[in-house]
């Protein structure tokens, strides 16, 4: 089977999955969210590039309902960005500790490739870190 | 009437290598804009258009033969190539100061300044004379690279390259309009008598090289 190139919904689907290691059923995320991440992803990028949709008199942003072979009009070098959109916005579901942290690495990506800016980084969730004993206040190596 | 297409390819591609992360579709909507404002200050595209007077009309109605939308009226020239007195109040309609006596045995003909409009071809390029990039495809590149780095928050954002870009953008379309003023005649002088001073013969004036006004 060959890779997924993200040309149409059902391979940037296969891609997503790829990055979220989700290639197994019964499927972590489900092809309705990951359909919805897409949509949402797609409207964003009109907000950051809405060069990337322009038609011939307009801009216009697909929007897909089920898993297809429906060609994305994206052009081939923003197909990546699109698909660590897509990767960020499922991961945020997640209230894992990690999976904030690459949800956040995506979407960061994801901007970065699209305008060239690097915003600042959100914060996480999550529980903080066992604090460390200060130097000094533990007892002495060796001794009687 | 379009642009040459390996001068179009061409020209997408050097905009590419200088503007990274831009979109094809982008740059092509960029071009458009970027035509317009170049036809547009430098009067390069003009076309005469025949017509037949009919007596007692004033009005006739402009229809370029080429593609593109008619902005300036140049000059209106009966059959004897003599000027006639005429304005282009509303865009593609020309009006004669005095109305003809007569049905005109001859053609008059207007020369009338264009520039693109829509709609643009299949592949989303503007419609253009197909000698534009082959003679100004660096003005046209200086000018649609430097209103691409204008546009903010993108991976291609240089606002000091912008300036540069188009200040040699600028620079172009004068030379275009010089050259379009001179009908690409090289030493052609932009002077000429008053038209009550011109006549058509070289009678009793100096004979040169570069006769000329167009």
């Amino acid at each position: 089977m060959p890779p997924p190139n993200l040309m149409t919904v059902e391979q940037m689907i296969k891609g997503v999955r790829n990055l979220l290691l989700d290639k197994i059923r019964p499927y972590r995320y489900g092809d309705t969210s990951l359909i919805a991440a897409l949509n949402i992803t797609l409207n964003d990028a009109r907000r950051l590039r809405p060069d990337l949709f322009i038609s011939r008199y307009g801009i216009e942003v697909p929007q897909y309902e089920e898993i297809s072979g429906a060609v994305i009009p994206v052009e081939p070098s923003f197909r990546l960005p699109i698909e660590y959109g897509i990767a960020g916005h499922a991961l945020l579901r997640d209230e894992e500790d990690v999976q904030d942290s690459r949800a956040n690495t995506f979407i960061l990506n994801y901007i970065n490739m699209l305008t060239g800016q690097r915003p600042s980084v959100p914060v996480e969730g999550g529980t903080p870190a066992p604090r460390s004993k200060p130097r000094g206040s533990g007892p002495p190596a060796g001794g009687e | 009437m379009a642009l040459d297409p390996r001068e179009t390819q061409q020209l997408l591609a050097q905009a590419q290598i200088k503007l990274t992360g831009a979109s094809e579709a982008g740059i092509k909507a960029e071009l458009y804009d970027v035509l317009k404002e170049f036809f547009e200050d430098s009067s390069c595209w003009q076309e005469d258009i025949p017509f037949l007077p009919v007596a007692n009309q004033t009005e006739y109605l402009l229809a370029p033969a080429q593609d593109g939308q008619i902005i300036r009226l140049n000059g209106v020239w009966d059959g004897n190539l003599s000027p006639v007195e005429s304005y282009m109040p509303d865009f593609a309609t020309l009006i004669l100061r005095w109305p003809p006596q007569s049905d005109s045995p001859a053609n008059f003909f207007a020369r009338v300044t264009k520039t693109v409009t829509l709609p643009i071809t299949r592949d989303a390029l503007p419609v253009a004379p197909d000698w534009t990039l082959r003679v100004y495809s660096i003005h046209i590149l200086d000018g649609l690279v430097g209103k691409m780095m204008g546009q903010q928050q993108k991976t291609y954002s240089n606002n000091t390259m912008a300036a540069y870009h188009l200040k040699r953008f600028r620079t172009g379309i004068q030379l275009a309009k010089v050259a379009a003023e001179r009908a690409n005649l090289k030493g052609a002088q932009n002077w000429s008598y008053p038209r009550g001073w011109r006549n058509n013969s070289q009678r009793g004036g100096v004979s040169t090289a570069y006769p000329t006004r167009f």
